[in-house]
């Protein structure tokens, strides 16, 4: 008795574990970044979803009586069929106003957990990129650098498309006629050209330029001492007086 | 997530200062929540004064979001506009009854100090247009 219960245990544990790297995969192949999966709250909640659910199968199979007598079987059918549940849906629901597709089933679940790992996956995505971005972009002056950077990248870059080298102009001009700050117009211009050429292009880029693209005086650097002090902050300490005095 | 395109200048400077904004606003969440604790305690005194039912509602609408578990800027511009809105229907009968003048005084006073603490030119010029009709001209 105590062997089988051992048994059962272990295969409780091996179907989460499978379970769990079923879900795993599935983000993995998402996603492409393992470090993003395990880091991430909604990387382990996906994970656990189907080694839960791959319980439960297990738990089905075992209680219903239609068991196989051995274990690895019983598991690899829990795990599997756990997998499938997970992803089904019974039938599709068509918005008519929105032509928008519903899928009726535990899919529904499934993909609210899905939507909730893209948007985390792409804000921490995003900080990534943008720190690096912001990093290599720091201290360059917009008009210098979009004027340099841009044509060295197109020429060194042999693999662009004529498409891609006219987007990247087009962008650059739609950039230079924008009305937002120096600071978010390197910040774009520096993801366009990485999104072309990679960081580490990006930086060379920048390391060869040198001195030629850096900002005389650091007025727009995003520096705390940089900020331009909000108006109104006399203002403020004025009234604060005044309602004191009173 | 598709990162082969030229996106948008709109949409990705938005995206940029989303994140940009999003981590001014983690610095300042700690300096600020102290902040909406003091106001708490100033709406509370105001609330306990019985020359003050008139302002019952409109100060239990500013505590519940001053205690509320949102984001500190959303908090105080919500704050900022519910407040607007009671000084300029009761500024008058506030100022008619010193003691909840004085009680909304201080409040005004903490209210002001918190905004300029956030370095937001929209809530601090917010700010600054609330109190100055609460004060006589």
């Amino acid at each position: 008795m105590p062997e089988l219960l051992t048994k059962i245990t272990l295969s409780y544990l091996l179907v989460f574990c499978f379970g769990m790297v079923t879900g795993a995969s599935e983000l993995l192949s998402r996603y492409r970044k393992l470090h993003l999966i395990f880091r991430t709250a909604p990387g382990w909640v996906y994970m656990m979803i189907n080694g839960l659910m791959s319980i439960l199968m297990l738990y089905i199979l075992i209680h219903s009586g239609v068991q196989s007598d051995k274990h690895y079987i019983n598991i690899l059918v829990a795990g599997f069929s756990a997998m499938a549940l997970l992803r089904s849906s019974f039938f599709i629901y068509k918005n008519k106003e929105t032509g928008e597709e519903i899928s009726i089933g535990l899919s529904i679940v499934i993909q609210v957990f899905l939507d909730w790992a893209d948007r985390t996956f792409d804000q921490n995505q995003t900080i990534t990129e943008l720190d690096d971005i912001a990093r290599i972009m720091d201290k360059l002056d917009y008009k210098l650098a979009s004027s340099e950077m841009v044509p060295l990248a197109i020429n060194f870059m042999e693999n662009l498309s004529d498409v891609e080298k006219k987007r990247l102009s087009e962008y650059v001009k739609e950039l230079d006629n924008s009305q937002i700050s120096n600071q978010a117009k390197s910040l774009n211009l520096g993801k366009a050209i990485a999104r072309l050429t990679g960081h580490e292009v990006l930086q060379s880029l920048k390391n060869k330029l040198g001195n030629r693209i850096l900002m005389e005086s650091a007025t727009d650097t995003g520096k705390e001492s940089d900020r331009a002090k909000p108006q109104g902050l006399d203002e403020i300490q004025q009234l604060i007086q005044q309602l004191k005095k009173e | 997530m598709d990162n082969n395109h030229i996106g948008s200048t709109q949409s990705g400077t938005t995206e940029a200062l989303k994140i940009l904004n999003q981590r001014e606003a983690n610095r300042l969440q700690p300096i600020l929540d102290v902040s909406f604790e003091e106001l708490g305690e100033d709406l509370n005194r105001i609330v306990r004064l019985p020359g003050a039912d008139f302002l019952k509602d409109s100060v239990n609408r500013i505590k519940g979001i001053a205690d509320s578990n949102e984001d500190s800027m959303l908090r105080l511009i919500k704050m900022g506009e519910a407040t607007g809105s009671f000084i300029l229907r009761d500024g008058k009968r506030i100022r008619n009854d010193p003691e909840v003048n004085e009680a909304v005084k201080i409040f005004l006073v903490d209210y002001l100090d918190t905004v300029s603490k956030t370095n937001n030119q929209d809530l601090i010029s917010a700010a600054v247009g609330n109190v100055k009709n609460f004060l006589p001209q």
